[in-house]
């Protein structure tokens, strides 16, 4: 396992809840001192070569869970990685070109495939479920200065990948990608005389689709209260996602509730540990798609506020000659 | 008193100023407009003898004495200081750059700093794409290029401004790559001989972003070398012992020749450009058993430094490198020629020896083979090039085989006949851009195999010709980039002729990149034109380009690239390879430095991201919107408009586009918001254009009735309203006339005044081909250039019938005293979709009036001043894109030249024509006319971008019997 300080703890939580894999070396001093019977290795790229491990977890930067993932890749091993997937589209992109040729499972954490199967079975079936309208609004403690995500080059951007990474997974898995964005990000609730982050912590975006359905993104570092609440709303149901899930009719009506599993990282694990018990590598490949297209919205997100012009997704596709997703 | 004491104080108070101003590096503008002015202007601005002084420009701000730069690590960036005055100078004037002192370090000038002098080119003669392009006559002009070092020995510095045009120093600045990223400060000053006081002084600020150009070049501009110009012009060479001379780098007498072959390649290199050799082959002879003994000394000792990189000062050696092969070498006559098996087996042979030599000495994988040069595209052309790759295929080799032929036959493009194209699918194509089909090269690109290309002329590709606007060189390196080329391949680089300072004036393409610098004391070295410099800028921002796709902006650098070069290649053409339109790229110098700012600073945010490089995304936000929110990305245009009966109502059909380059879906719908009195555009039903996308449609328009009209001409503007981008205006004319039947037949004597008038049988009010010309407009901000598309000089026609013979007569108006342009030849050239070089008139007919016909439908006749007269069934474009033959005419003409006009008047037997054109009473027709003394051809019907379109024409309409 290689992880930061901050998931380390949560992801040695996880692994305990799953018999099927056996933490056998880990990089880090915090991480060595949590787990004291694993071997400890200083260099995270010498635990990848010499650690005699099948499978590696890493929970670090975004920069470096894609070099050390290529690394393990490369050599056959089997990968889980947190999200996001890469710090853009492109190498988004490199990494499933690079897999398809390769036996080891890759996999990257999935909010979405979770949270897909709770609302199925509260939906009914989520084929109707297609929201013409969702809001994300989302508030929250951001990073230090010195945390990789406050790090362009670690995390390729600020509180949009980092922090809405899921539910955008979520809404580009429900509504596939708009047609046009429209954006603005920066660097602006920082104090003045502090130094800021290389990362923005504020983002606002308007997504429309070709049906006239609308999305907007709010997203703020720093900013209290603190909130994180994503509302999908299609002629029949509202759905709105915070620490629970509470569905209602649109029209109006009494609201039904119900929790996610508390242990997420857990439940994506176990998924991790069967699918590379199989060496199941095609089980892994659909998620690929699903990352890819959230790559897509957030980098079409950032396109558009740095240039004042309304993007589209599917242009990032063309671009690196990838098939557009299926919609 | 008081009032001396104010006059004496407000003097001293004026000179206080201007100490102050001057002290601190401010220019002092003269008040006297015959006194020298100075001011800096951007490398791609073009300066010509009289371009007036910009004061406040991007780069320049004479009210601040500032001079502002910015530049990447490794980059070269380069200004133009002009010199103007109203009369003579007394002195000479020299120039002096100061190092430039940063935080932390100095830039020393000795380094950085290169200056050079722009000598002036007189040209005359040029393509017909140059005035469509540029916007100016085809007439006699003068144009900096030649670049004269500054020490140089003759026609360097320092120099005399002799008031009767501008004068122009050109000044590099390279940034070198061990260069600390910051601000620099130093100083520009003008000195005069013998004086302390500068005649010119300003502050030169350079920023130096923390971005760093790599220093291999990512797409080679293949600069072919065929040293024979170079060796006559330097070293009085005779031509054919230039081109068939094998140097020896170690005989005395050849070192001349060497020195300046290396120091013409390092020029080259040095400007981003990727020099080949063609000439001086190492000697070979058969030694028996298919074997070739091949003399490599001489021939390494030549090239091995520049194959290494260590003849050049960044020590890159050449990424690509011609296999010391050609057309001519072996030589296939003594063989039995090019067909003969002995020729094959020799060069398959001579082929080996070469392969196994570059592969020993590690050069193998920047070989490439090129056989044969660029040669019009014809069956024969065809069939020597699928020779030249089958020889290729049977020898032992592999190399990259370099073949200029298009990917697939020009057919699909309109070419009428073009021959079938079948060549291997490992070649590396090079066609000319007018060949080059976007689709099809990616096709190829996909199939593991590079595209080149070869720059030709406008609309397929940026122009390096002399006269071309001064953004084209740069685009060339874009254009490679926007269409994912692996490099360009440029024929003629150092093909300068006789004597490039005064062009031959038969010649028309005026496309070399260097010239001698014998004539200026340089008796051992080539010398750089502007050119070469705009294209090293060219490659430099393609560099950027390259760097965003590197650092995962790919999206983004291919969309800047879409801004500035829209549509090039066959992408230029619509509906055939001869439908063009001149507005795939940019023009604007401002337009390309905004975009290559935006990624400097994109870049810079990448490479050291922060508060400052946020804020400078967000303050960037304005520029982004004027790069991207450019309206030519929607193009709604009328293609033609012609009278119809239908029912027996009377109606006009016109033939409208919209383009859409934008990267969305554009809806909207035609409108006609002020139609003339009896005009109705009913409701149109809406369209859709997809993203790169073009449609063309049909709109019907009721006619109440045409009234008279002294031209024949009702022009009306159409609108294209999208809900997205808003309102597109597109003009439209419909071109009517009677043609009367007259019981007196004029006389066809080239004299006019015995023709009937007052019918509404006059054709006039012709207008440009294209976007027009370039006419000095003044607004609120000044005196500016806008396009007009009235032509210089007035053109009128007249028709008349009587039963048996259609009479047309034609007036060309000439400035007094001036003699229409013609040669007593009998042959009138055609350039494109033109007739060029010569005056003539054309009569463009469609008897049967089939405006959705093809150039097949149309009768052509062609008149030039002299009297001649050619008819064809068909249109003589070059090349065909239909059928086309002599047409027995049996047309009686004349022509008379008077003071001010040279008139036609022929008369057209109908017998000439298909039978049923006697009972058509609605013919199609146009008359154009060349004035080749300024390139202007204009047409009555107003057509956009061809005048042999069946729909393009006008509409003659025939008195009832």
């Amino acid at each position: 396992m290689i992880a930061d300080d901050r998931r380390g703890p949560e992801l040695l939580a996880a692994l305990d809840l799953i018999p099927g894999l056996e933490l056998v070396a880990v990089a880090g001093e915090r991480l060595a001192e949590l787990a004291p019977h694993a071997a400890r290795f200083d260099d995270r790229r010498a635990l990848i070569a010499q650690g005699g491990v099948q499978a590696v977890l890493l929970a670090a930067s975004t920069r470096a869970g894609v070099e050390l993932g290529e690394i393990a890749a490369a050599d056959g091993i089997h990968v889980w990685r947190t999200a996001p997937m890469a710090r853009d589209f492109s190498e988004a992109v490199e990494i499933v070109r690079r897999q398809s040729e390769r036996p080891g499972v890759y996999r990257v954490a999935s909010h979405h495939e979770l949270l897909s199967s709770e609302l199925s079975a509260a939906l009914g079936s989520l084929e109707r479920f297609r929201p013409r309208y969702a809001e994300l609004r989302l508030r929250d403690e951001g990073p230090t200065l010195q945390s990789w995500r406050s790090n362009q080059v670690d995390a390729g951007g600020g509180v949009l990948i980092n922090a809405a990474y899921a539910p955008l997974e979520t809404l580009v898995a429900l509504r596939g990608l708009p047609q046009s964005v429209w954006a603005v990000s920066g660097s602006l609730t920082g104090r003045t005389g502090q130094m800021s982050r290389e990362t923005e912590d504020t983002c606002a975006a308007l997504l429309s689709y070709q049906d006239n359905g609308l999305t907007c993104i709010r997203a703020q570092w720093d900013v209290a209260p603190h909130e994180r609440r994503f509302w999908l709303v299609d002629p029949e149901h509202s759905v709105e996602i915070g620490d629970d899930v509470a569905i209602r009719p649109t029209a109006g009506g009494r609201a039904r509730h119900f929790s996610l599993p508390s242990e997420s990282l857990a439940w994506d694990l176990r998924r991790f540990e069967s699918l590379a018990r199989l060496n199941d590598v095609s089980g892994a490949a659909p998620l690929f798609q699903s990352h890819l297209a959230t790559m897509a919205l957030i980098e079409s997100i950032y396109l558009a506020a740095r240039t004042g012009q309304p993007e589209d997704p599917h242009k990032l596709y063309e671009v690196q000659r990838w098939p557009l997703p299926a919609e | 008193m008081a009032a001396a004491r104010r006059v004496i104080r407000a003097a001293r108070l004026g000179a206080t100023l201007c100490a102050v101003a001057l002290a601190a590096g401010g220019c002092m503008w003269p008040r006297d407009p015959l006194a020298l002015r100075v001011w800096a202007a951007e490398d791609c601005r073009t300066i010509d003898p009289g371009t007036p002084p910009a004061l406040e420009n991007e780069i320049f701000s004479a009210a601040r004495g500032q001079l502002r730069l910015s530049a990447a690590i490794n980059e070269t960036v380069a200004f133009q200081l002009v010199l103007s005055a109203g009369v003579a100078q007394p002195r000479p004037l020299s120039i002096h750059i100061s190092d430039l002192a940063g935080k932390s370090a100095v830039l020393s000038a000795r380094d950085a700093i290169s200056i050079f002098r722009a000598h002036w080119v007189p040209l005359s003669h040029y393509r017909s794409w140059f005035p469509r392009h540029s916007g100016l006559p085809a007439a006699p002009r003068l144009f900096a290029d030649v670049l004269v070092p500054w020490e140089a020995p003759l026609g360097g510095g320092p120099l005399r401004v002799d008031g009767t045009r501008n004068e122009i120093i050109w000044v590099d600045v390279r940034i070198p790559p061990d260069t600390a990223a910051g601000d620099y400060v130093g100083r520009v000053e003008l000195l005069e001989l013998n004086r302390d006081a500068p005649a010119f002084a300003c502050e030169l600020r350079l920023r130096v972003l923390p971005v760093a150009i790599p220093l291999e070049r990512s797409a080679p501009l293949i600069c072919r070398l065929a040293p024979a110009d170079l060796f006559r012009a330097q070293l009085r060479w005779d031509r054919d012992e230039g081109s068939s001379v094998r140097l020896l780098p170690g005989a005395a007498s050849h070192q001349p020749a060497v020195q300046l072959l290396n120091q013409t390649v390092a020029l080259l290199q040095a400007h981003r450009a990727n020099p080949v050799l063609d000439g001086s082959y190492p000697k070979f002879r058969p030694v028996g058993d298919r074997r070739v003994e091949v003399e490599w000394g001489p021939y390494d000792a030549l090239v091995e430094a520049w194959l290494d990189g260590s003849a050049f000062e960044d020590r890159v050696g050449l990424a690509r490198w011609l296999l010391p092969v050609s057309a001519n070498h072996p030589d296939p006559l003594p063989e039995g020629g090019f067909d003969s098996p002995r020729f094959a087996r020799l060069l398959s042979d001579y082929l080996t020896s070469c392969d196994a030599h570059f592969a020993e000495r590690g050069w193998r994988d920047r070989a490439l083979l090129r056989p044969l040069p660029p040669e019009p595209l014809t069956p024969e052309s065809m069939r020597r090039i699928r020779r030249a790759a089958g020889i290729v295929a049977q020898s032992e080799t592999r190399p990259q085989l370099v073949l200029h032929a298009p990917s697939a036959s020009l057919r699909a493009l309109g070419w009428f006949n073009a021959p079938e194209v079948e060549l291997p699918d490992a070649a590396v194509l090079a066609p000319p851009a007018m060949w080059a089909a976007p689709a099809a090269l990616a096709r190829q690109r996909d199939l593991g195999s590079a595209a080149y290309v070869v720059p030709d002329q406008p609309p397929y590709a940026p122009s390096l010709a002399i006269e071309a606007p001064a953004t084209d060189a740069r685009l060339l390196p874009w254009l490679l980039f926007r269409y994912d080329l692996a490099g360009a391949w440029i024929e003629h680089a150092a093909d300068f002729g006789e004597d490039p300072f005064t062009p031959d004036l038969g010649r028309r393409d005026h496309d070399w990149l260097v010239y001698p610098g014998a004539r200026h004391g340089l008796p051992d070295c080539a010398i750089p034109s502007v050119r070469l410099k705009r294209l090293r800028r060219g490659s430099l921002d393609a560099e950027l380009l390259r760097l965003l796709d590197r650092h995962g902006k790919r999206y983004l650098a291919e969309s800047i690239a879409r801004q500035v070069m829209r549509r090039a290649l066959t992408d230029a053409a619509l509906d055939h390879l001869l439908d063009v339109e001149y507005d795939g790229w940019t023009r604007d110098c401002a337009t390309l430095d905004l975009a290559r700012t935006l990624m400097l600073e994109e870049l810079a945010g990448s490479f050291e991201p922060g508060s400052e490089a946020d804020a400078a995304r967000l303050a960037n936000l304005a520029r982004w919107a004027r790069l991207m929110n450019r309206a030519e990305r929607v193009a709604a245009s009328v293609d033609g408009t012609r009278l119809r009966f239908a029912s027996g109502a009377l109606g006009a059909r016109a033939y409208v586009s919209v383009s859409n380059l934008i990267d969305r879906p554009l809806e909207g719908r035609w409108t006609l918001p002020s139609p003339p009195a009896g005009w109705t555009l009913p409701p149109t039903p809406p369209i859709r254009v997809p993203p790169g996308g073009r449609m063309v449609g049909e709109l019907d328009v009721s006619l109440a009735g045409l009234g008279s009209n002294r031209d024949g001409v009702f022009d009306v503007e159409l609108l294209f309203e999208s809900e997205a981008m808003g309102a597109f205006a597109a003009p439209a004319r419909l071109a009517v006339s009677a043609c009367p039947r007259v019981d007196v037949a004029p006389r066809i004597d080239g004299a006019l005044d015995d023709w009937p008038r007052g019918f509404a049988n006059a054709a006039g009010d012709f207008r440009l081909l294209g976007a027009g010309r370039l006419v000095a407009a003044s607004g609120r901000d000044g005196t500016s250039e806008e396009r007009t598309r009235l032509p210089t000089l007035a053109t009128n026609a007249f028709f008349a019938h009587d039963g048996e013979r259609l009479y047309v007569a034609v007036r060309c108006a000439l400035r007094a005293g001036e003699r229409p342009v013609a040669f007593s030849d009998n042959r009138l050239a055609m350039d494109g979709s033109a007739p060029w070089e010569q005056d003539a008139v054309e009569i463009i007919l469609d008897p049967l009036s089939s405006p959705r016909g093809s150039t097949a439908d149309l009768y052509v006749l062609q008149v030039k001043p002299n009297g001649l007269l050619a008819a064809y069934r068909g249109c003589p474009t070059q090349p065909p894109i239909g059928p086309v033959q002599p047409w027995a005419s049996e047309v009686h003409a004349r022509v008379e030249t008077t003071f001010d006009a040279w008139t036609v008047e022929l008369a057209l037997p109908f017998s000439a024509l298909p039978p049923a054109a006697r009972n058509n009473r609605v013919w199609g027709l146009n008359v154009s006319r060349l004035d080749a003394r300024r390139g202007e051809y204009s047409s009555w019907s107003a057509a956009r971008r061809l005048c042999y379109a069946p729909q393009s024409l006008g509409s003659l309409i025939f008195a009832a019997p």
